[in-house]
């Protein structure tokens, strides 16, 4: 499957079947439907009849095979993937779940990248997200890179490339992905029933995916956040019990577009993300210093790091809300 | 007791392509357009420390023509218009003297010479005008190559022969051994059969100190 | 609606000789299943690892037409094997659950579409094919399979070189510590192919082939190498790479020789064995004039020494090996006599079988002592 603002990346690609490199860097936020994206382009370049304009062509043994999960020349790397055990037992190790992509899974290649493929066309393996590809992981892979196998594609998917070793990103095409036009993703929102697409839009930061996301999520909390920030009859200590109940990433990602919104206030009388609470951000920005609100937005991104695993979620709250309660 | 292996792994020449170019991009430049008959100069003088690359470059020129100078090295006359002459400064007064002849012979013909010694045509402690005659054509100086170059080269190497190189085992290996090219690539290919011996499909840092421990002793002997 | 129905030995043996490459873990789910066709009498059951696929045929007594389904090979074997010998068994399929009913028990297993089963099929390129009797194929592989190296980096030595030339097949196998080489004079000139057959695959064949004068064909493909014999179709993918220059390992010149009963030097190696260091499993060997001393030690400072009486009267020499490298070959040779060539202490050693010189080396490199 892919979406409908990827239409002419997609053309692009399919129009190289034959000539394109040994390694695509699929990179860009999240949210634009990337990994989809880098599916659906595997899928056609393994599928036997492709459409003329390159799609895949959804009835041949390789597409069904790809769409039931079963081609033979096309692996998976990604965080969960874990090799299926008959018994359903699994992977028994602690280190599952942690986000990271092993050298054991690259290694685990070897086998499939040297001998010959199942259907005498191409190979094709997803890596994805590749910024979860520890040290050795992406040495390993480096060392294929380095030694490209004809018929061999590696189908890189990265939301932060930066993250990536240097040495990786060299060895690949970049192709960079960018929010579809608003017009655009606001229809496709609203196809995916969504009411609201402009407010979901904006907090996405102009990402389809996220918002959707965003708005099958939203349950009010987010308005109620936003509300008591506000209100000066909320202590430190109501508004960190409330904000303890939520999951981290959630509150911290909001409280950091909030900050962004006032910042943006401050400078530019814009809102970007909160767009709902436009008239708050501006009341609040009003009677911010501006020194004040850059110092508590680098803050907020420092504590991002920490965000998978905070000691203490309320002392977290507590530590990064101070400086906005001295604000209001 | 430690397991010797096959000459199994291929004996794939150098090829200017492998070389890690550093400050001598000018260097391979002339050499390729001297290889193709491009170069105006048809005489070529390279001068370098030892391990900066000179070898590497003129066998990945053309083997068959290539000449590696021993104090018994003597030149004969040739109908062949290429010569690679490999550390001039080796040869003895004969040798150095039959080579003068060649290269007057060569000089009438349309035939190409390159050669290699340590420093420049006019400091070698050589029959004088051999020393002249390797200062008329184009003399190029190949630099040795910085730290994070050779770690470079190394890797390259080791892609080569099919193994892998742990990025602080390529450190190590530059703080613990003799840091010109060739002494690591020999090292290299040490390595390479220490790890195929043990059966270890990485060249690790605790596989160096292994192997270098183990070659210590033995080059001692030697 | 019923798949199949049939004697429990009828679907055990052809599962038994699939059930080989099903491998517990897998990428793909599907893979840890059988696939099961059915059409009439006929019965085609298949199972890959992705590497290596088989297909095998049997009779049956009752097969519905043009029916097929994929399921857990393991449980289907071991429901068959717990089943009493002369029970008769029926599959039943039905939503995505297929029945196995045997007298009082029954079995509901979950299944996959049959359509989902990557199976490989033949490719076009017409190859180049022969036809060897089973026995000759097996002893060929047997003769130097156990030299293929394992998971070595270097890909193209964890399996067998194939290589037909002209009017001979050629078999090599190498780990980088020690070569074996083995020839056989086709009936025909066959023109020129080469492939590298993975380890699985070379395994796989010499469980199924039998020691009999059965034909197997083999087809070698640029991309793959088939085996048909008896009611098994063996497709093996191929190792893409280049197999090293294995002729400039074998040497030619060597000045010093010894022949010895096989099994003397086997026995020999065994007892020494008992006293060797278990890590390097070295083995030292002092051949002087019509003797040849045998020489373990330990970490124990234990010795263990075997004489044997040859005849020789060359040079002396002290030479070390790992003694595993030493009895694979000699456990899989079955002639009486062997010859082994010396050059130095840190040369290879060459092993032949004095009359088929030319038919099988081995080429094993010393241990530095």
């Amino acid at each position: 499957m892919m979406y409908p603002w990827q239409g002419q990346a997609f053309r692009q690609l399919a129009g190289e079947r034959g000539r394109l490199p040994q390694a695509l860097l699929l990179q860009g936020p999240q949210g634009l439907g990337k990994t989809e994206f880098a599916r659906h382009l595997a899928q056609a370049l393994l599928c036997e009849s492709p459409l003329p304009d390159g799609s895949p062509c959804n009835a041949c043994v390789a597409c069904n095979w790809f769409v039931a999960g079963n081609h033979p020349d096309f692996r998976h790397l990604g965080v969960e993937d874990e090799a299926v055990d008959e018994d359903g037992a699994g992977d028994t190790s602690p280190r599952k779940g942690s986000p990271q992509i092993g050298v054991d899974a690259v290694r685990g290649l070897a086998g499939f990248t040297t001998t010959s493929t199942h259907r005498d066309g191409l190979r094709i393996v997803l890596v994805e997200p590749a910024e979860a590809l520890n040290v050795h992981a992406a040495n390993a892979l480096l060392k294929t890179l380095e030694e490209p196998r004809p018929g061999t594609l590696f189908l890189l998917v990265s939301h932060a490339p930066a993250r990536l070793p240097a040495t990786i990103r060299s060895r690949c095409r970049a192709v960079p992905f960018h929010p579809p036009r608003t017009p655009e993703a606001h229809e496709w929102l609203v196809q995916s029933g969504i009411a609201n697409p402009v407010l979901f839009l904006a907090l996405a930061g102009g990402a389809p995916l996220e918002a959707l996301r965003l708005a099958r999520q939203d349950s009010g909390q987010r308005a109620e956040f936003l509300r008591r920030l506000a209100d000066p009859s909320q202590s430190l200590v109501q508004l960190s019990e409330f904000v303890a109940r939520l999951p981290v990433p959630e509150w911290l990602g909001w409280l950091e577009r909030w900050a962004h919104d006032l910042v943006a206030q401050k400078l530019a009388g814009e809102t970007r993300y909160h767009v709902d609470f436009r008239d708050l951000s501006a009341r609040v920005a009003a009677h911010a210093d501006l020194y004040d609100l850059l110092a508590w937005e680098r803050t907020l991104r420092d504590a991002k790091r920490l965000v998978h695993h905070p000691l203490n979620p309320r002392l977290l709250a507590e530590s990064l809300l101070v400086p906005l309660l001295a604000m209001r | 007791m430690r397991q010797l292996v096959l000459d199994i792994t291929p004996g794939e020449p150098p090829r200017l392509e492998d070389f890690v170019t550093g400050r001598n991009a000018e260097v391979i430049l002339a050499l390729r357009q001297w290889a193709e008959g491009r170069e105006g100069e048809r005489f070529i003088y390279l001068w370098g420390s030892p391990g900066s690359g000179k070898t590497h470059l003129l066998r990945a020129l053309a083997l068959h023509r290539y000449v590696a100078c021993t104090a018994d090295t003597r030149f004969k006359p040739d109908p062949h218009p290429l010569l690679l002459v490999d550390d001039v400064d080796r040869l003895s007064p004969e040798g150095a003297e039959s080579l003068f002849h060649r290269f007057n012979e060569r000089r009438d013909e349309d035939a190409r010479l390159l050669a290699t010694g340590p420093c420049p045509p006019g400091q070698l402690a050589l029959l004088p005008d051999l020393a002249t005659r390797l200062g008329w054509g184009l003399v190029l100086r190949v630099h040795a190559l910085e730290d994070h170059e050779k770690i470079t080269a190394l890797e390259t190497r080791a892609a080569q022969m099919g193994v892998r190189l742990a990025p602080d085992a390529s450190r190590y290996i530059l703080t613990h051994w003799a840091r010109d090219t060739g002494s690591l690539f020999s090292l290299m290919q040490e390595l390479n059969r220490w790890s195929l011996s043990t059966h270890r499909p990485m060249i690790t840092v605790p596989l160096v100190r292994e192997a270098l421990a183990a070659l210590q002793p033995q080059t001692n002997h030697s | 609606m019923i798949i199949l129905k049939t004697r429990r030995e009828r679907l055990l043996e052809p599962l038994q000789a699939v059930i080989g490459i099903v491998e517990r873990r897998h990428t793909l789910p599907i893979l840890s299943n059988v696939l099961i066709e059915s059409s009439g009498h006929e019965l085609s059951l298949t199972a890959t690892d992705l590497e290596v696929q088989i297909r095998t045929t049997a009779q049956i007594d009752e097969g519905a037409e043009k029916q097929s389904v994929t399921i857990s090979a393991r449980k289907l074997y071991d429901i068959l094997r717990s089943l009493p010998g002369e029970a008769s068994v029926a599959l039943e399929s039905k939503d995505n659950k297929l029945t196995v009913k045997a007298g009082k028990s029954r079995f509901s297993l979950q299944t996959l579409a049959g359509q989902d089963f990557p199976t490989v099929a033949a490719t076009d390129d017409a190859g180049i094919e022969l036809t060897l009797p089973q026995k000759t194929l097996k002893a060929l592989l047997e003769r130097v399979q156990y030299a293929m190296a394992q998971q070595d980096v270097r890909y193209y030595l964890n399996g067998t070189l194939f290589k037909v030339s002209g009017g001979e097949l050629t078999l090599v196998a190498t780990d980088g510590h020690r070569l074996s080489y083995t020839a056989e004079k086709l009936p025909q000139e066959y023109g020129n192919a080469e492939v590298i057959l993975p380890r699985k695959s070379v395994s796989e064949l010499i469980k199924l082939l039998s020691a009999s004068d059965d034909p197997v064909r083999i087809t070698l493909r640029a991309n793959q190498a088939q085996f048909v014999f008896g009611s098994i179709d063996l497709l093996s993918k191929v190792i893409d790479g280049k197999f090293p220059d294995y002729a400039r390992v074998i040497p030619t010149n060597y000045g010093k020789h010894l022949s010895l009963q096989r099994l003397d030097l086997l026995q020999a190696l065994q007892r020494a064995a008992i006293l060797s260091n278990d890590k390097i499993r070295g083995v030292r060997l002092l051949l002087s004039k019509n003797n040849l001393a045998v020489v373990c030690t330990n970490n124990e400072q234990e010795e263990a020494q075997e004489d044997l009486d040859v005849v020789y009267g060359q040079e002396a020499i002290d030479i070390g090996f790992n003694l595993t490298y030493l009895m694979d070959v000699l456990n899989h040779l079955t002639a009486e006599t062997i010859q082994c060539s010396f050059g130095d202490a840190n040369s290879s050693v060459l092993i032949t079988v004095p009359g088929s010189e030319d038919r099988f080396k081995y080429v094993v490199m010393p241990m530095r002592i």
